[in-house]
Order: C-alpha cells, then structure tokens, then sequence
C-alpha cells in the first residue's frame, strides 16, 4: 500500500512539473519561439499554463489564471481577429489596429456592455510601433477586471501581449511584472 | 363485452376532457395584478429563476443607466396594459443587437440597439405591447411545461446533470431572448396589436419597424439568432401584422417628434457602439436609407463615411471620402472626420493632405484621447 502512495505521489509531481500536465513552474527567464519569431524574458517562479486555452499562446500566471495572467499570442494577420472576421496589416494605422482589437475583445466577451476603455495609446515595443489599450470590465459575478493589451505587427505576425487581473490587490500588485515582460519582448525575424 | 367497451370509451373521454381542461387551464392569462398573487409552485420557481436571470444582467453592468427613458418607456407600458400598471417593468440593455425580451416574472428588456432603430413611439409601443402579450399569455411557463413534459427535457437533464435551476434559467434565457414557437409568437403578435388599438397607437406603423428591420438585417448579413435580427422570424411579423392592419381603417398617434426627443443622443451612442462592436456592415446598412439618415444630426455622415472606410470593400474609400466631404460642409468644427479623412488620405499616399488634416484636428481637439497617434501620423508623414 506505501508503496502504491509513492507512486501515486511521484506521478503527480511529475505530472504538474512535466509540460503534459496542466502547470509548467517556469524556472529560468529566457523564452524564444523560434517559429514564431519572438523571444521574452519571462518572470521566474510564475507557472505556464497547459491546455487547450494555451495552444496558441504563451499563458502564464503566478496564482492561478482568474487571478492574473499574462498571455502573449502570435497570429498570422489574417487570423488577428478571426471573431470579428478582420486582418492585420503591417501597413494599417496602428489606432485602427487598436480599435479593431477593441473589437475583438467586446466579440468575445461575455459581457461587453460593461467594458470601458481607460486609456489607448501609442507604444514602443520590439522597437516598433504598438497600441496600448487599458481597458475595465465586470465578470459575470460583477467583480471588477482591468486588462492591458499591447498589439503590434510584423510581416509575419499579429503580435497580442496581454495581461489580466482583478482591479482589487492583484492588477497593481503584478503591473510592473507585466511591463517587464513587455519591454523584454522582441521580435526576432 | 359492450359494456367494458363502452366504460373504457367513457374513461377515455374523461382523461382526454380532463386533459383539455389542463391545457385550457394553463393556457388561462394573467387576468389582472390579483392573478400573480396564485402562481402555481412550477411558476413561482420560474419567477424565482427570471430573478436570479436579472440580477446577474444587472451585476453585469448590462442595463443602460437612464431613468427618464425608463420613465418614458414604461409609461407606455402602464398605457398599453393599463390592469398591470407598474407591474410589468421595462428596463433598457446596453446593445446595440437588435433585440427586446421579456421573461416570466414581466420583466421586459430593451436593448439599446432596437430603440435606436425605430421611427416613432408607435412602433416602439408595437414591441413593447408584443412583450408585454409574452407575459400576460403565460409563455415563458407554458414553454417551460412543454419542454418540461418532453422526453429531451429527461435526456438533457439525466445526460448533462444541469441542476434544475439552473436548466430552467437556460430554458427561459433561451426562448425569451431567441424567440418562442411560431404559434406562441404569433399569439403575442395578435394581442399585442389589439393593445396597441386600444391604446390610440397607429396600427399601421406597426408592421414598419418589422420590414425596416428585416432589410437591415439582410443588408447587414446578420447572423444573431435573436428573435429581432432574424430575418425569417421579422418576415413572419410582416406578414401577421399587415394583414391585422388591413382589418384598421382607424389611424392613431405616431408620436414621431415625442420619441425622437428622448432617443436622439442614444441614437448616436448606438453607433458609437457599432463602431466599438467592429459592426461596420450594420452601420452601412443602417444607414444606407435616406429617411433613417433624416433621424440623424448632420454629423452622421462623418459615421457613414467611417464605416465604409473601415469595411473597405470595393468603392468604400470613394463613399467614404464623398461622406467625409458631406460631414465637413454640414459641420466644418467636428473633429472626428479630420482625422478620419486624414487616415484615408495617408492610405493613399497623400501626404500633404493627410497632414493638414491631422493638424485641423488637433487644432480642433489639442487634448485629443488619440494625439499620440495622431502625433505619430504627422511625424512619419513629416519624414517621408
């Protein structure tokens, strides 16, 4: 029986330090997509998130998604804003790509009457030209979020730089964590 | 023999009676306000879920904060059913969907979207007195029993485990926003226009805002599902409504100036919305009738030139910029078009022009939200 324990232990270590299972502890900072052309230092100690919601994305958090976590997407242009059905362009103004991301946001929300904008603005990221947009929503229990999300694009990709949290203690608390993230992020092809 | 025949004959005859006298029962209406007061326990748990349904709309922040038009919108609620004055509640969702439910405790939800749409207080009446016939007539518990008594309700239940509660609320969240069955809606049609008679509202602008809305939504090739933006569901009301209309020689009120004055800014804040939403194909649609453009201050031309820009389709950019032109010459101080114009020109290589358009912005706007774009514009224009 001791034995089986130790097993069922081993197992279940294995399985949430290994990347099969739902969390990856994330024990150095240096991050590079190759195929998708960007690298980023990220935060030690913070875990990536697995799963289905991640395919695409680079997901991570420090205590859990609902608390906060920053994810970082690469799209091809024409998939940027697949709910609304619209495509980046290198050559777009880059306020219409905001309010196109805008958009995207509110398609996809559940409850977008309650989303307010608090800030859009022009950025540098990757030594390039980026939108800042802030913005405030409600969750369906009425608690309060803010969302940052930094947009640029490349020739080959729609990059999407986002973090979450809610507005109460956890927003604040890991914003300078995000814009570190953020101004550690580089395009490399 | 025979008389085991005719005994089941008899038994059988009973139970169909009995089960006639339950339907006809459960299909009774709410007579008056005294009525609500003997809710049966299945209802009573349906009012309790419609409860739990608003709260979370509220706690979602989803409802317009504007008492003067819920003042206004339920005044003619108490006017079109007079014997549940106050008891049936109008409030206003924040969307620009083209939508208005009413669920089981009487509680009727406008979106923003739908009130920006209609002509007159006539044809907002034709809808709140359709809503207001959902409540009365009992559908959201007379759907809840039927789908109650059927076998998929067992299966959904026994397969997914969705507690009953919970199950209810989908159940009245999903026919009173998507639409009841064709009989039930039609019901609500025929009752809602007897009240919208007697209430001295012009019948025939009641099948209107069904054929406006029809042609908005093919135009704008919605695909919503909700019962006001599709369009198989508008053509019936066309339909029922003008044939109720041909039996009215009586005209009534429109109230088209009243309604006008209490939905003017909203209008506008509905296309903010669309914008915001990336429904640049509604705004198009919308506004592509030149008697809906009337309803608009001059600077809608600035919202039509916009939305084709953004759609950007083949001959958008030349509406677009014969929009723009058209805003300017209206009302040469509103900002906005600066900048818009400003943006197509720089997607056309024309760069003199595009600055002096975003220099006329500034100027008209120095603390402009988007200056650090705009600022942006200027200077890559500047070196190149």
């Amino acid at each position: 029986m001791h034995f089986y324990k130790k097993i069922i232990i081993i197992s279940l270590i294995t399985l949430l330090t290994s990347c099969g299972g739902p969390f990856t502890r994330l024990t150095k900072a240096e991050y590079v997509d190759t195929n998708k052309n960007f690298k980023v230092s990220l935060p030690v100690g913070w875990v990536q998130i697995n799963g289905y919601q991640s395919e695409n994305a680079l997901w991570i958090s420090k205590d859990g998604y609902s608390l906060q976590s920053i994810r970082i997407e690469a799209l091809k242009p024409d998939k940027a804003f697949s709910r609304i059905k619209k495509t980046a362009a290198a050559n777009m103004p880059i306020s219409d790509l905001a309010e196109l991301e805008l958009a995207e946001i509110k398609a996809k929300s559940s409850n977008a009457a309650s989303i307010k904008v608090l800030e859009n603005t022009l950025e540098n990221v990757s030594d390039q030209k980026a939108f800042r947009l802030h913005i405030q929503y409600l969750n369906e229990k009425g608690l309060r979020f803010e969302q940052v999300t930094y947009g640029l694009v490349s020739a080959q990709n729609y990059y999407r730089i986002s973090y979450q949290a809610p507005s109460i203690h956890y927003f604040e608390r890991d914003k300078q964590t995000f814009n570190q993230t953020v101004t550690s992020f580089k395009i490399t092809g | 023999m025979r008389t085991i025949r005719k005994t089941l004959s008899a038994l059988l005859t009973g139970i169909l009676l009995m089960q006639q006298v339950a339907w006809a029962e459960s299909r009774l209406p709410y007579s008056d306000a005294s009525s609500l007061q003997k809710l049966e326990s299945d209802e009573q748990r349906l009012w309790s879920a419609s409860t739990d349904f608003e709260k979370a709309i509220r706690k979602g922040g989803q409802i317009y904060a504007s008492p003067e038009l819920e003042t206004y919108l339920q005044g003619i609620m108490d006017k079109l059913y007079p014997e549940f004055a106050g008891l049936i509640k109008v409030h206003v969702v924040n969307s620009p969907v083209l939508n208005a439910f009413a669920i089981p405790n009487g509680h009727i939800y406008m979106h923003t979207g739908l009130l920006a749409r209609f002509d007159n207080e006539a044809q907002l009446a034709t809808v709140l007195a359709h809503e207001g016939a959902h409540f009365v007539y009992r559908h959201g518990y007379f759907n809840q029993q039927s789908i109650k008594g059927s076998s998929a309700f067992a299966t959904i239940t026994a397969v997914i485990g969705i507690p009953i509660v919970g199950l209810i609320g989908n159940i009245l969240a999903t026919s009173s926003i998507y639409g009841y069955s064709r009989e039930l809606e039609a019901e609500a049609d025929n009752m809602g226009f007897k009240r919208l008679v007697q209430a001295g509202y012009d019948p025939h602008e009641a099948h209107k805002v069904f054929e406006h809305l029809a042609r908005e939504v093919k135009l704008s090739e919605a695909q919503e599902g909700f019962f006001y933006s599709t369009h198989p569901k508008l053509k019936d009301r066309v339909d029922n409504f003008t044939k109720l209309a041909a039996q009215e020689s009586n005209t009534g009120v429109m109230n088209e100036a009243e309604y006008a004055a209490k939905v003017n800014q909203l209008r506008i804040e509905v296309l903010e919305q669309e914008f915001s939403f990336g429904r640049y194909k509604h705004v198009i649609a919308l506004l592509s009738d030149e008697n809906v453009l009337k309803r608009y201050p001059p600077t809608v031309h600035y919202y039509l030139g916009e939305a084709h820009r953004k759609r950007n389709e083949k001959d958008d950019i030349d509406i677009a910029l014969r929009e723009f032109d058209r805003a300017i010459e209206l009302d040469s101080d509103f900002a906005p078009v600066y900048r818009s114009r400003g943006l197509l020109l720089m997607s056309q290589s024309k760069r003199e022009q595009a600055a002096s358009e975003f220099k006329r912005y500034l100027e008209l706007v120095p603390e402009a939200s988007d200056k650090s774009y705009v600022n942006s514009y200027l200077e890559t224009l500047a070196k190149q």
